[in-house]
C-alpha cells in the first residue's frame, strides 16, 4: 500500500470513530454565517453546560449546510447515531435541549428538523426529507455542513483526492477531455465551456501558465462561494490542481476577497496540511507535476472579480480590466498563459473526475449540465444556500424549497444574476433555471444570486437599487460605464420623484444601449440588464410613475404620505413621541394628526403605531389631496 | 483584411486601427496615443468585425487573415455619439453648443485669463484640443444632457503645470506616459465609479510625491486638463522651429514655439532620437530664461569705473586693443562647455592666433556627469583636436587662482567665472547679468542656443544642429561671429560665413575619437531611463544658475530637499 493510501485508511477509520463512537458529538454550524446568527454565544452556552452536567462531548465546528433561515444551528451525535440537526436555537432553549437528550435521552423531537444519514433517531424525519432539501442534489455542496473543514482527514475519508490520484494517472488531454464532455460550464458567470477554456490555454505557447481561482465574490447578496470554501476548501483546492494539471501550470492563486476572513483562513489551513503530505509543492504524489498555491487577498471590489481585473489586482495594479483579445489564455498574468476559474467550477471538477462524464451530465438539461448552487434570498419563507440540478423551474426553487412567500403576499418577481442580472416576473416562473433560458428572459445565471421580491416591492425602486451598486462599483475607466450609469441613475431618480416626463424614459433606453454595447468589460456591459428587464416586463409601472405620479407598491417617498385614519386612532401618543421633526399633533386619547408640511416621509409613525391600532397609513400622494 | 470593403495589407501585431489609419481610413479617438500602449477605455474607436461579439475596439483587436472590419454605420455612429455626448455632460461644453460658434471662431487665437473654463473660449487647449476634433468630425452641436460641472479645485499648488481636473475626461494618457514611458508613476486613477479621478497617491502634491515636472502627462493630454502655467495663454503659434535643446550634452530635439518672434513655448520634437521626451529643463524652462530680464542687452566697456552701453564696433576695438597689451603668456581664454562648436573653434583659432596657451574648461569636468555642459564632448573634442591633451587644459578655478597671483593678467571668458576679480583686463562674453561683471573690461552680450544657428557634438558623437528661433535679444550677436571679428582685427582668417565655421570645425572634429553610445539611444525609452538613473540635468547654463531664473525650478529644487 502505497504512503497516501495508508493515509487514506488512517482517515477513514478516525472519521468513522468520529461519527460512531459512543462519546456525544456536538457539531456547531460555525461559518459566517452561523456566526452572525450568533453560533459563538450558543457554543459558549453548551460548553458551560456540558461542564455543569459533567458530560463529556467532542465539539466540532462544520460550515454551513445551506439552511440560512434556521441559523443558528447545532446537530447533536448520540450513541453512534446520526446526527439530529436542530435549529433557530437560541441561548435559553440550548440547555434545555443538552440536558433533555445528553442526560435524559429524549431527542427533542419537537425542536429537531431532521437527522443525517445513518441509523436514525425514532420519531425523527430524515434531515433530507426535510422540504427545503428534498428537491436539493447535492454535488458540490456534499460536504458542506458535515464534515470539519480544518481537518483534510475528514475529506479524505469521503473520498477527497481521489479525483487528483486518477488523474496524475491521465495525460492532460485525457483530463481536459472527460470535462469537456462532461458539458460542464464556468459558474462564475458567462457559463463558457470549462474544458474548451482549459484546452485553450494548455495549447498557448509560454511559460510558466498559471491557474486562478476566482474567489471575489461581489455580487451583494450572494455566498455561494464564500460557504464552499468556509464548509469544503479542500474540494475547490483538489479542482484547482487537477485543473492546473490540465493546463500544465505550476503556480496557482487563490484570489479572495478579504471580506472573507473565514474563508481565507480555512484556504490557509487547508493548503498547510496539501502541502504536508504532499498534494501541493514539488512532484505531488510522486508524479512529476509540481505546484505551488497561494492566497491573495483581494481588495473587494466587484470589478476585481472580472477576469482581467483580477490578474491586474494580482500584479500589484488597479483592479482595472482591459479589453479581450488578447485572452487570460493567452496573455493572463505577467504575460503568460492563465487559466481563470470560478470557485464553484473548480470545486465541481474533482466529482466530474471522481464519478465519471456519463454520472455527472445525467443531471440537467441538453446545454447546460449539472446542478447549481443559488443564495436564495429576498421575500421567501425559507432563504438559504441550495443546489439543484441545472433545469428546474423557478416556481420549484421559490414555492417548494423557499416555502413560498414571506406572510402570505404574492410573488412579483425575481432577480437572477445579481446586479448585473435581470428581474424575472412571476408570471414567468414556470422559466427553467439553464443558461439557454435565462439569457432568452433577457438575465443571467450570474454566479447565482437569487432574490425574490413581493408585491410591496416597487419595480423602479429596484432599478435604482442594483444601478446605484453598479455605479459605484464601475471602475471609472471606460466612458459609458462611468458616465452613462450615472446619467441612468438620474433618471430613474427624477421617475421615482414624480419628475420625470416620456420621453426621458426613451432617453433610459438610449443610454442604456449605449452602455450595454459600448462598455469594455462585463461590468458595463450587463449594467443595463436590470433596467431592460424591468422595463420590458413592468412597463406599466413605468408609465403609472411617470404619467400618474403614482407608484403602486407604496415605496417611492415622493409618490406617497402617510395619513392617520381618525377612525382607527387611538390617541396613545407613540407617533407623536417618535416623530423625529415634530410633524405630529394630537391631545392624549385624541385623534392625531399629520402635518404634511412638515412630514419627511421617514416612516416612523407607520412602524410604530400599536398593531390594535394600525392608523397610520402609506397611501397614494394624490388620493385625498384635491378632493 | 477588409476594412470597409477595401481589401489591405497589414503586418502582424498591428492593431485594426493601426491597419485603418495606414489605408487611409479615419477612425475616431481619444485615448489612444501613438507613443503609449493601448488602454480601450474611451470607447470611441469600436467598429464591427464579422464572427466578434459586440463592438470591439479597433485600438485594442489585433489584426486577423481575412478580418471584415466595418467602421462606420448608424449604430457606431450613434455609440460614438452618445459617448461623446456622455463625455461632454461633465466636460465645459458652452462653446460646442452655442449658435455663435462659427463667428466667433475667427477670436480663437486671442488669448484669454479665466478662473473657471466653461467652454473652449476659455481653455488653454483651445488650439490642438483632440476632443473638440471629434465633436467636429461627429457635428455634435447640442448635448442632450444637464451639464454637470464636477467643481473640483484647479491644482496650482505645483510648480510648472496647472490641473484642471473639471476639463479631465479620464483617457489615462497621463497615467501611461509617466508609468510606462517616464518609469515614475506619480499619477494614477484613484477612486471608483463616477467619482474616479487622476491624482497621486493620497492625494499629495505633485512636489511631495516625487513628480520630475518632466511635462510628459502635460504633452499627452488631450484636454486642457493638464498645461504648462507659463506657458499656457498665447493662443495660436505663429510658427514652429524643429531644433535642440541646449541645455545638456543630450540635446534633445525640441520644437520651439513662436509668436511675435519671441520664443513662447518648448515642445518635445517627436522626430528627433529622444522620441519626443524632454526633461523639466527642456519643457519648461527655456523660454524663461531666453525671455528673462537678468540678459545682457548691450555691448559695454568701462570708462572710469563704469560699464557703459557703447556700440559693437567699440565695444570690439576696445576688446583688441586691451588684450595687444599683453604678452601671450599673461592671458587666458575660458571656453564654455555650453558654447556651439562654431564658437568654440573661433576662441581655439583666436588664441592659436594670438599665441595664448592657457586655455580653461567651464564648469571644470571634475565632477561632471556624462552629459553636463550643453556642447560638453563638442567642446572637449575641439580642444583635443588642437593638441590640448585634458592633463594640459586648465580649470576657470586655477586661471583665477593664477590671476590672484598676477601670473595671468588677461582673461578672455564665455562664461561666469568665480572669484575672477583679480584680472587685470576681463572679457566677458556672455548672456547674463553676473557677478564676474563688476570687474569687467568689457562685456559683449551673446544670442542663446534658440537665437543663432550652431552645431553641437551630442554625448552620442552625433553632431546635431541648432536653429534660430526666435529674434535675439536686444543687441546680442552669436558667438562665434562675436570670436571671429576679434580674430579679424588680430589679422587671422577671415571666415565669411557660419557654413565656413562648422566646415572647418567639422573637420576638426573628425580628427578626434568620437564617443559611442549606440548601446543606450538604441532602446525605445533610452531617455527617460537615463535621465531617471543619472537624475535630471545641472540646472545651469554658462555659469549661470537657472533656479535664479525660474522661480518655479527653484521651488522644484528647493522642495526636493
Ligand atoms: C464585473 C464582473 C464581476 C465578476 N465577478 C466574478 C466573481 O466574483 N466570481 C467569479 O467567479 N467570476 C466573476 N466574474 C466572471 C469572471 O470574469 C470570469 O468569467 C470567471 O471567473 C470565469 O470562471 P468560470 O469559467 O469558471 O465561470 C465577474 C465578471 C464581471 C464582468
Ligand atoms: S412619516 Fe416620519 S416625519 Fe412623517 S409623520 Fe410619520 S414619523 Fe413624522
Ligand atoms: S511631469 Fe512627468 S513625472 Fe510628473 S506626473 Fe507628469 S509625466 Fe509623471
Ligand atoms: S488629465 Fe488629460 S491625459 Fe490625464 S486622463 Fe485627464 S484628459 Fe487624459
Ligand atoms: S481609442 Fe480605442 S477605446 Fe479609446
Amino acid at each position: 500500500m502505497s504512503d497516501f493510501e495508508s493515509l487514506r485508511q488512517k482517515a477513514r477509520s478516525k472519521y468513522e470513530e468520529l461519527r460512531t463512537g459512543q462519546k456525544p458529538v456536538i457539531y456547531l454550524g460555525a461559518a459566517s454565517c452561523g456566526k452572525a446568527a450568533g453560533i459563538a454565544s450558543i457554543g459558549g452556552k453548551i460548553k458551560e453546560i456540558l461542564g455543569e452536567l459533567g458530560i463529556e462531548s467532542k465539539l466540532v465546528e462544520v460550515g454551513c449546510v445551506g439552511m440560512c433561515c434556521y441559523e443558528p444551528m447545532i446537530y447533536i451525535q448520540k450513541d453512534g447515531k446520526a446526527p439530529i440537526c436542530y435549529g433557530n436555537l437560541t441561548t435559553k432553549v440550548v440547555p434545555e435541549l443538552i440536558k433533555d437528550f445528553l442526560v435524559d435521552g429524549d431527542p427533542r423531537t419537537d425542536l429537531a428538523l431532521g437527522a443525517f444519514d445513518g441509523p436514525q433517531t425514532e420519531g425523527v424525519p430524515r434531515l433530507f426529507d426535510h422540504p427545503m432539501l428534498k428537491p436539493q442534489v447535492r454535488v458540490v455542496l456534499r460536504n458542506c455542513g458535515v464534515i470539519d473543514p480544518t481537518d483534510i482527514d475528514h475529506y479524505l475519508a469521503n473520498d477527497g483526492y481521489v479525483a487528483l490520484q486518477k488523474v496524475l494517472a491521465m495525460t492532460p488531454e485525457e483530463v481536459i477531455e472527460e470535462v469537456k464532455s462532461a458539458g460542464m460550464r464556468g459558474r462564475g458567470g458567462a457559463g463558457f465551456s470549462t474544458g474548451m477554456k482549459w484546452e485553450f490555454c494548455a495549447k498557448a505557447s509560454g511559460s510558466p501558465k498559471y491557474m486562478i481561482c476566482n474567489a471575489d465574490e461581489g455580487d451583494p447578496g450572494a455566498f455561494m462561494n464564500r460557504s464552499l470554501l468556509e464548509g469544503d476548501p479542500h474540494a475547490v483546492l483538489e479542482g484547482l490542481v487537477i485543473a492546473a494539471y490540465a493546463i500544465g501550470a505550476s503556480k496557482g492563486y487563490v484570489y479572495a476577497r478579504a471580506e472573507y476572513p473565514l474563508a481565507i483562513k480555512h484556504l490557509n489551513i487547508a493548503l498547510g496540511q496539501m502541502r504536508e503530505i504532499n498534494l501541493i509543492g514539488e512532484n505531488i504524489l510522486g508524479s512529476d507535476f509540481s505546484l505551488e498555491v497561494i492566497v491573495k487577498e483581494g481588495a473587494g471590489a466587484f470589478v476585481c472579480g472580472e477576469e482581467t481585473a483580477l490578474m491586474a489586482s494580482i500584479m500589484g495594479e488597479r483592479g482595472m480590466p482591459r479589453p479581450r483579445p488578447p485572452f487570460p489564455a493567452t496573455h493572463g498574468l505577467w504575460g503568460k498563459p492563465t487559466t481563470i476559474n470560478n470557485v464553484e467550477t473548480l470545486g465541481t471538477v474533482a466529482t466530474i473526475i471522481r464519478e465519471g462524464k456519463d454520472w455527472f451530465s445525467h443531471f440537467g438539461t441538453e446545454k447546460s449540465k449539472g446542478t447549481k448552487t443559488f443564495s436564495l434570498v429576498g421575500k421567501v419563507q425559507r432563504t438559504g444556500l441550495i443546489e439543484v440540478t441545472l433545469g428546474t423551474t423557478l416556481q420549484e426553487i421559490i414555492y417548494e424549497i423557499g416555502g413560498g412567500i414571506l406572510d402570505g403576499k404574492k410573488a412579483k418577481a425575481i432577480q437572477t444574476g445579481g446586479p448585473s442580472g435581470g428581474c424575472i416576473p412571476a408570471s414567468q416562473f414556470d422559466l427553467n433555471v439553464d443558461y439557454e433560458s435565462l439569457t432568452q428572459a433577457g438575465t443571467i445565471m450570474g454566479s447565482g444570486g437569487l432574490i425574490v421580491m413581493d408585491e410591496e416591492t416597487c419595480i423602479v425602486d429596484i432599478a435604482h437599487y442594483f444601478l446605484t451598486f453598479t455605479k459605484e462599483e464601475s471602475c471609472g475607466k471606460c466612458t459609458p460605464c462611468r458616465i452613462g450609469t450615472h446619467r441612468m441613475l438620474d433618471i430613474l431618480h427624477k421617475i421615482k420623484t414624480g419628475k420625470a416626463e416620456m420621453k426621458d424614459l426613451e432617453k433610459l433606453h438610449e443610454i442604456a444601449w449605449t452602455v450595454k454595447n459600448g462598455s469594455l468589460c462585463g461590468l458595463g456591459q450587463t449594467v443595463p440588464n436590470p433596467i431592460y428587464t424591468t422595463m420590458k416586463y413592468f412597463e406599466d409601472e413605468y408609465h403609472e410613475h411617470v404619467e400618474d405620479r403614482k407608484c403602486r407598491a407604496l415605496v417611492c417617498k415622493d409618490l406617497i404620505r402617510y395619513h392617520i385614519d381618525a377612525e382607527r386612532c387611538i390617541g396613545c401618543g407613540i407617533c407623536a413621541g417618535k416623530c423625529p421633526v415634530d410633524a405630529i399633533s394630537g391631545e392624549k386619547k385624541q385623534t392625531h394628526v399629520i402635518e404634511e408640511s412638515l412630514c419627511i416621509k421617514c416612516g416612523i409613525c407607520f412602524h410604530s403605531c400599536p398593531p390594535k391600532a394600525r392608523a397610520v397609513e402609506k397611501i397614494d400622494a394624490e388620493v385625498g389631496q384635491d378632493g | 483584411m477588409k476594412i470597409d470593403g477595401k481589401d489591405v495589407e497589414f503586418k502582424e501585431g498591428q492593431t485594426v486601427l493601426e491597419v485603418a489609419t495606414d489605408a487611409g481610413i479615419y477612425i475616431p479617438t481619444l485615448c489612444v496615443h501613438k507613443d503609449l500602449p493601448n488602454f480601450g477605455a474611451c470607447r470611441l474607436c469600436l467598429v464591427k468585425i464579422e464572427g466578434m461579439r459586440g463592438f470591439p475596439p479597433a485600438c485594442t483587436t489585433p489584426a486577423k487573415d481575412d478580418m471584415v472590419v466595418t467602421t462606420e454605420d448608424d449604430e457606431l455612429r450613434s455609440i460614438r455619439r452618445n459617448v461623446v455626448e456622455l463625455l461632454l455632460s461633465e466636460h465645459p461644453n458652452a462653446c460646442i453648443v452655442c449658435d455663435d460658434k462659427k463667428l466667433c471662431e475667427q477670436y480663437r487665437a486671442c488669448p484669454m485669463k479665466a478662473g473657471q473654463i466653461t467652454g473652449c473660449q476659455l481653455c488653454p487647449n483651445k488650439e490642438i484640443c483632440d476632443l473638440r476634433e471629434v465633436v467636429e468630425y461627429l457635428g455634435i452641436d447640442k448635448v442632450d444632457f444637464e451639464f454637470e460641472y464636477r467643481d473640483v479645485e484647479v491644482e496650482r499648488c505645483d510648480p510648472f503645470f496647472d490641473r484642471d481636473y473639471n476639463l479631465c475626461i479620464l483617457c489615462g494618457r497621463c497615467v501611461r506616459v509617466c508609468k510606462d514611458i517616464r518609469g515614475m508613476g506619480v499619477i494614477a486613477f484613484t477612486k471608483r465609479g463616477h467619482e474616479t479621478r487622476i491624482n497621486t497617491s493620497f492625494g499629495k502634491t505633485h512636489l511631495e510625491i516625487g513628480c520630475r515636472f518632466c511635462g510628459a502627462c502635460v504633452d499627452v493630454c488631450p484636454t486642457g486638463a493638464l498645461s504648462a502655467r507659463g506657458t499656457k495663454w498665447h493662443g495660436k503659434l505663429d510658427s514652429e522651429v524643429q531644433t535642440v535643446c541646449g541645455l545638456c550634452n543630450i540635446n534633445c530635439g525640441i520644437v520651439a514655439g513662436v509668436k511675435w518672434g519671441k520664443l513662447v513655448e518648448t515642445t518635445p520634437d517627436h522626430d528627433s532620437y529622444t522620441n519626443g521626451q524632454l526633461c523639466v529643463l527642456g519643457r519648461f524652462c527655456i523660454s524663461g530664461m531666453v525671455n528673462h530680464p537678468l540678459r545682457i542687452r548691450y555691448p559695454q566697456v568701462r570708462k572710469d569705473d563704469w560699464l557703459i552701453p557703447v556700440d559693437w564696433e567699440e565695444a570690439l576695438g576696445a576688446v583688441v586693443e586691451g588684450l595687444k597689451k599683453y604678452e601671450p603668456r599673461e592671458m587666458a581664454f575660458i571656453i564654455s562647455q555650453d558654447v556651439s562648436n562654431e564658437a568654440a573653434f573661433m576662441m581655439l583659432q583666436l588664441a592659436a592666433k594670438v599665441g595664448v596657451e592657457k586655455i580653461a574648461l567651464a564648469p571644470s569636468s571634475g565632477d561632471q556627469k556624462a552629459y553636463d555642459g550643453g556642447n560638453a564632448f563638442g567642446v572637449s573634442g575641439l580642444c583635443q583636436a588642437a593638441g590640448y591633451t585634458p592633463d594640459e587644459l586648465m580649470t576657470p578655478e586655477d586661471v583665477a587662482r593664477m590671476a590672484g597671483r598676477g601670473k595671468i593678467k588677461a582673461v578672455y571668458t564665455t562664461q561666469d567665472v568665480v572669484n575672477i576679480d583679480d584680472a587685470e583686463f576681463l572679457v566677458i562674453q556672455d548672456v547674463y547679468n553676473s557677478h564676474s561683471l563688476k570687474s569687467a573690461a568689457a562685456v559683449l552680450p551673446v544670442q542663446s542656443f534658440m537665437e543663432s544657428e550652431a552645431s553641437v557634438t551630442s554625448f552620442d558623437g552625433v553632431t546635431r544642429e541648432m536653429k534660430h528661433a526666435s529674434e535675439p535679444y536686444a543687441r546680442s550677436r552669436p558667438d562665434w561671429e562675436i570670436t571671429r571679428d576679434i580674430l579679424k582685427a588680430f589679422e587671422g582668417q577671415d571666415y565669411a560665413s557660419l557654413g565656413d565655421v562648422r566646415a572647418a570645425a567639422d573637420a576638426e572634429l573628425a580628427k578626434v575619437a568620437k564617443p559611442d553610445a549606440q548601446g543606450t539611444t538604441s532602446e525605445l525609452n533610452w531617455f527617460p531611463k537615463h535621465i531617471r538613473e543619472l537624475g535630471d540635468p545641472p540646472s545651469k547654463y554658462r555659469g549661470m544658475d537657472l533656479t535664479v531664473l525660474i522661480d518655479d525650478l527653484r521651488v522644484l529644487k528647493e522642495g526636493r530637499k
